[in-house]
């Protein structure tokens, strides 16, 4: 059990790693083009067929343009919400590597945040490069930029990225307990793909996976911020977020106490 | 050679028994993510009748395709050429190479992650559903075309991941060009049709997924296919016979790290 770091020591820690981190990542940048790729296809061939099933006319108020610009802005989304930190922690867990970890002032998550952090500074920026592009060559209707919107769309996408971060958290944190969290996971992630709005716009879905949507957490992942972005939703989303951030913020820190206070390492 | 492979496998099937439980598991999330991708096609056919001159129950003929496909590289490409690096790397290849066995037969073929089966048996029953929901009369000459196709599929799948995992005789991070292959595999998902201009043409001919899933559907639920049957089995039979080729040049260069 690592003794009660002070915010600033946890601040400083997070900067340190979030540098060490980043120099690690702008080594690998090729492989970094290839996970872009990979997390550019599925969105893509989903709009491909949302633009087929939309013909010369248009689906649920969505034509063929404003789909581009919805599908592209959902692999934003997507690149800055990601996270691995189910691997993470069981990768910790089945190695030993937690331990000493756990051992240092600062706890593991914090390392962890930071990783994810300098990972997406290079892939976003990378994407916000590729992005326009991509939207000329598709022939996506063009966002409009107000100041205003772009800077709460970019807090959208951060709240996004911290509510995904703490949901897979949650589970995570069963990888103390069972060694199929991975497993656990998938349902979380698959949940995500058709309650986020990476699959079809929200308002695409038939009326009960719709409703289901609604009443969801997973649309504050993707489809708050990427709505912000299309003009379709606004500040009540970003208070929605915050509203299922106060309940999964809490809940990833208990579980994570609750899994330590029965955590005894191999050999231990 | 059957009986070497049979061997191989049954090896590969008493180190998995050991982890009965990941059977499970496993399973669940493949069932799983098989109901998750009938149900994204469902949203999309809530719209409209047709998707890009498909319906419902072709398009599932193209997942069926495309879910066993992707089970056979879970059960052998993964396993086996997936490794190919690593024996590059530590030296392993040496040994291969020196078993009284063909290498290309070694390293394709050694192992076989048998419960992800699982995945292939999903996927012919998606086939099976999108049969049975089409009405099609399910005759020999019908089971003879699949089969065939769904051969060259398979083959045209071995050839491309093993042209890929060859270089690693040169270059150093090739796991990444194979997950960039699969990724863009992927595309397969979805009848070629739905991709627009020149992306269809490339999904067809340059990096053919296209031939892989989208003609097989179409030669067992479809009356008529958008290309000649035979493209197909032409196509695996020329990249199994370049792959080859070209492995046999790669291991000819090959001077192992103190060569």
């Amino acid at each position: 059990m690592y003794p009660d770091a002070g915010f600033r020591a946890i601040v400083r820690a997070f900067w340190a790693f979030l540098r060490v981190h980043l120099a690690v990542e702008l080594e690998y940048r090729g492989e970094m083009f290839i996970w872009l790729v990979r997390g550019v296809v599925a969105p893509l061939v989903n709009l491909a067929v949302w633009t087929a099933v939309a013909g010369e006319g248009e689906v649920g108020g969505f034509a063929r343009a404003e789909l581009v610009s919805y599908f592209l802005a959902v692999v934003a989304v997507e690149r800055v919400t990601l996270e691995w930190i189910v691997w993470d922690l069981e990768h910790g867990l089945r190695t030993g590597e937690l331990s000493p970890k756990l051992l240092r002032p600062a706890p593991p998550v914090v390392e962890w945040a930071a990783h994810h952090a300098a990972y997406k500074l290079v892939e976003v920026s990378a994407y916000l490069v590729a992005w326009p592009l991509l939207l000329r060559a598709l022939g996506g209707a063009p966002y409009d930029l107000d100041p205003g919107r772009v800077v709460l769309f970019a807090l959208s996408a951060l709240l996004g990225a911290t509510l995904r971060f703490a949901m897979a958290f949650c589970v995570g944190t069963l990888a103390f307990r069972t060694t199929r969290a991975v497993s656990i996971y998938r349902i979380l992630d698959l949940s995500l793909i058709f309650f986020s709005g990476s699959l079809a716009p929200l308002a695409l879905l038939p009326a009960p996976l719709r409703a289901a949507a609604q009443a969801l957490p997973f649309r504050g992942v993707i489809a708050i911020p990427v709505e912000i972005l299309m003009g379709r939703a606004d500040r009540a989303g970003v208070g929605l977020q915050l509203t299922w951030l106060s309940l999964f913020l809490p809940l990833a820190y208990l579980a994570w106490r609750l899994a330590l206070r029965h955590h005894d390492a191999v050999g231990a | 050679m059957w009986r070497l492979l049979l061997a191989f496998w049954r090896a590969s099937a008493a180190e998995e028994v050991q982890y009965r439980a990941n059977f499970l598991a496993d399973g669940v999330t493949s069932l799983l993510t098989v109901a998750w991708n009938v149900g994204a096609a469902s949203v999309f056919f809530g719209h409209t009748g047709s998707v890009a001159g498909w319906r419902f129950g072709e398009v599932l003929a193209v997942m069926g395709y495309f879910q066993v496909m992707m089970g056979f590289i879970e059960v052998f490409l993964r396993p086996n050429l997936g490794r190919l690096v690593e024996y590059v790397r530590l030296g392993t290849l040496d040994l291969i190479l020196l078993k009284p066995v063909n290498a290309q037969l070694f390293v394709s073929a050694r192992y076989a992650a048998l419960w992800r089966g699982l995945d292939v048996l999903l996927g012919f029953g998606l086939l099976g559903v999108a049969i049975g929901r089409l009405d099609v009369p399910v005759t020999p000459s019908l089971l003879l075309r699949g089969g065939l196709l769904l051969a060259s599929a398979l083959a045209i799948t071995y050839a491309l991941t093993l042209m890929v995992m060859t270089l690693s005789f040169w270059l150093v991070q090739v796991e990444n060009l194979l997950a960039l292959l699969l990724a863009l595999w992927e595309t397969g998902r979805y009848p070629v049709q739905v991709y627009s201009g020149s992306l269809r043409w490339i999904l067809t001919f340059a990096l053919p997924v296209g031939l892989v899933t989208t003609v097989p559907a179409e030669a067992v639920v479809r009356s008529q296919t958008s290309l000649p049957l035979w493209l197909p089995v032409a196509v695996a039979a020329l990249l199994l016979l370049v792959a080859t080729a070209f492995w046999r040049f790669a291991l000819d260069r090959y001077t192992s790290a103190g060569g």
